[in-house]
């Protein structure tokens, strides 16, 4: 690129970076800022100090004394929705790539159509629904609601995947007398592991970060997930203690970080591949 | 592979966890919701009423002011967000010193939970310390309370919107960009075309139907946002700025009324029941 133009190009791109990442910069250092500096609009701080952080994971800060009960109900909820999730998907999209049978291509639609509608809009039906089955405030309701959510996507990446798998190896196992379930089983399955794991996460993270269905479904304080646990501080507290709560965003922010960066590569190509093919 | 009987069994087999809780768990809430939206529900019990729910919601301030602002965001919100996903796009697709690491930085407000950005920008925009209201007081000497006046609280929700989503499109129109053949710019570069017509000929005609499709997506996803809404101002000032989905979790769990909650929806329902429709069927032609 030529002299003038690259300028710009970085000039343009230096303002982006600030919009972007100015109030992730801003949580960050807000969490770190010592008491009586938690007001200053300096973006600096000269004694950073990790009390904030030490005080949710001791325990001894009252407003968040439920962290760790938060962590794991989280995690509880996040683990069997993965489990159930790549369950259906695996066996789901198994069948859509390489069973021929009536009704085939719809079901494949409805899979593209549960991943693109709204759920938001589905959450009152859906409490009115679990509490007739009497399983509001109990984790199976979230646990289902997070499945129906993340599978359609899972199945729609998936099937694509299995489509990619050369079909010979599996005729050939066939040939030799496997069942399909040893196939899918012993052939499939160790050859997709990258996917599948890729897939987990996004099942995880989507459940760890799910709100409006944990707001809905849960509501006794012992079992709400991290997600309510982290908002309330800044709701329902008269003088939001800022540090605490900057700190606690943090700590629910990390672990999708961390997940969203290690497989990158699967989110986007997995978009990509069907839902906006080219 | 040829497909007899029994591998049809086992095909229908392997598909029925996914079709029945689709049905248990989409398709019977849906029609369990349009039910009640013609019964009077609170949860103490219920009694049919017919339409008089539909004429309650429809005839209800509140309601009249989250359709004009979902209206409203969707208009403002969705656009800009595309357009500028597809600008940055084009600006990571050139090859430059670090385009890597600025590729990664910027995707961060998408990677990192969107409840946690949220915190950090109510935290910005807190009326006495926020850092925001600061400078503002700083420069005009006096105190905007951004999320407390209805104009400047709806421009923040879109704002947090547009933060939060564009880079994640921005990343679906970089990998449109980067399946575009090379050698389409390298002719028309030979032929002394600069770089807006190279957009204008090139990158936009090879584009154009990824970017639609994603425009439809994005248009029914940003039409159920909640947690924006719900987390920066609640709903308020005064209930003005609602959109449809946190209008329908105030009528149910705030109010009471569970008929009129899911009305709201029905009367959204149907455009993005078409939208999604004739989404799958172009995917599905394409793909």
């Amino acid at each position: 690129m030529r002299g003038i133009s690259l300028f710009f190009t970085y000039f343009i791109i230096i303002l982006l970076l600030l919009f972007f990442l100015f109030p992730i910069y801003w949580m960050i250092l807000t969490s770190v800022r010592p008491k009586e500096d938690l007001f200053n609009p300096l973006p600096w701080t000269f004694s950073p100090h990790m009390d904030n952080y030490i005080h949710i994971l001791d325990g001894t800060f009252w407003p968040t004394r439920y962290f760790y009960n938060q962590l794991s109900n989280s995690l509880i909820v996040s683990l069997n929705v993965v489990i159930l999730t790549m369950a259906i998907s695996i066996c789901g999209a198994y069948s859509l790539a390489r069973f021929r049978y009536k009704g085939r291509r719809f079901f494949s639609q409805i899979a593209l159509f549960s991943y693109i509608i709204p759920q938001s809009f589905l959450a009152v039906p859906f409490f009115k629904l679990m509490s007739l089955y009497g399983l509001i405030d109990n984790y199976l309701s979230l646990i289902l609601a997070m499945t129906i959510w993340t599978s359609p996507y899972c199945i729609w990446v998936l099937r694509e995947h299995f489509y990619s798998i050369p079909i010979d190896i599996e005729d050939a196992a066939l040939i030799d007398g496997a069942s399909r379930i040893t196939i899918l089983t012993k052939i499939v399955l160790p050859i997709s592991a990258p996917v599948i794991v890729a897939l987990s996460t996004y099942a995880f993270i989507m459940s760890w970060n799910e709100y409006l269905y944990a707001l809905v479904l849960l509501n006794s304080s012992s079992k709400l997930t991290l997600s309510i646990g982290i908002t309330s501080l800044v709701t329902s507290i008269d003088v939001v203690p800022w540090g605490s709560a900057m700190a606690q965003a943090v700590l629910f922010g990390i672990p999708p970080l961390i997940f969203y960066y290690t497989f990158e590569r699967y989110m986007v190509k997995g978009l990509m591949a069907g839902a906006v093919k080219r | 592979m040829k497909s007899n009987s029994k591998d049809k069994i086992i095909g229908y087999f392997l598909i029925t966890p996914f079709f029945f809780s689709f049905i248990l768990l989409v398709v019977y809430p849906l029609f369990e919701g349009i039910r009640i939206a013609f019964t009077y529900t609170t949860p103490s019990g219920e009694k049919v009423i017919g339409l008089q729910n539909f004429v309650k919601t429809l005839n209800h301030p509140e309601f009249r002011i989250a359709v004009y602002n979902t209206i409203l965001f969707l208009a403002i919100a969705v656009n800009i967000k595309m357009a500028l996903a597809l600008f940055i796009a084009n600006l990571l697709n050139k090859e430059f010193k670090g385009h890597r690491i600025i590729r990664g930085l910027i995707l961060l407000p998408w990677a990192l939970p969107a409840l946690t950005s949220l915190l950090s920008f109510k935290w910005m925009l807190e009326p006495t310390w926020g850092v925001v209201e600061y400078f503002i007081t700083v420069l005009t000497g006096q105190k905007a309370l951004l999320l407390y006046h209805y104009n400047t609280a709806m421009a923040m929700i879109i704002i947090f919107h547009i933060w939060r989503n564009t880079p994640f499109w921005t990343l679906i129109f970089l990998s449109g960009l980067q399946s575009i053949p090379k050698s389409l710019y390298e002719a028309a570069s030979i032929d002394g075309a600069d770089s807006v017509r190279l957009f204008r000929h090139i990158t936009l005609p090879q584009i154009k139907y990824l970017y639609i499709v994603c425009l439809m997506l994005s248009f029914i996803w940003t039409a159920g946002e909640f947690n924006t809404v719900w987390i920066l101002t609640g709903g308020g000032p005064a209930a003005s700025t609602h959109l449809l989905a946190t209008l329908a979790y105030r009528f149910a769990f705030d109010i009471g009324d569970f008929g009129m909650s899911i009305s709201t929806i029905l009367f959204a329902l149907p455009i993005i029941l078409l939208l999604a429709i004739s989404l799958v069927r172009i995917i599905e032609k394409r793909g």
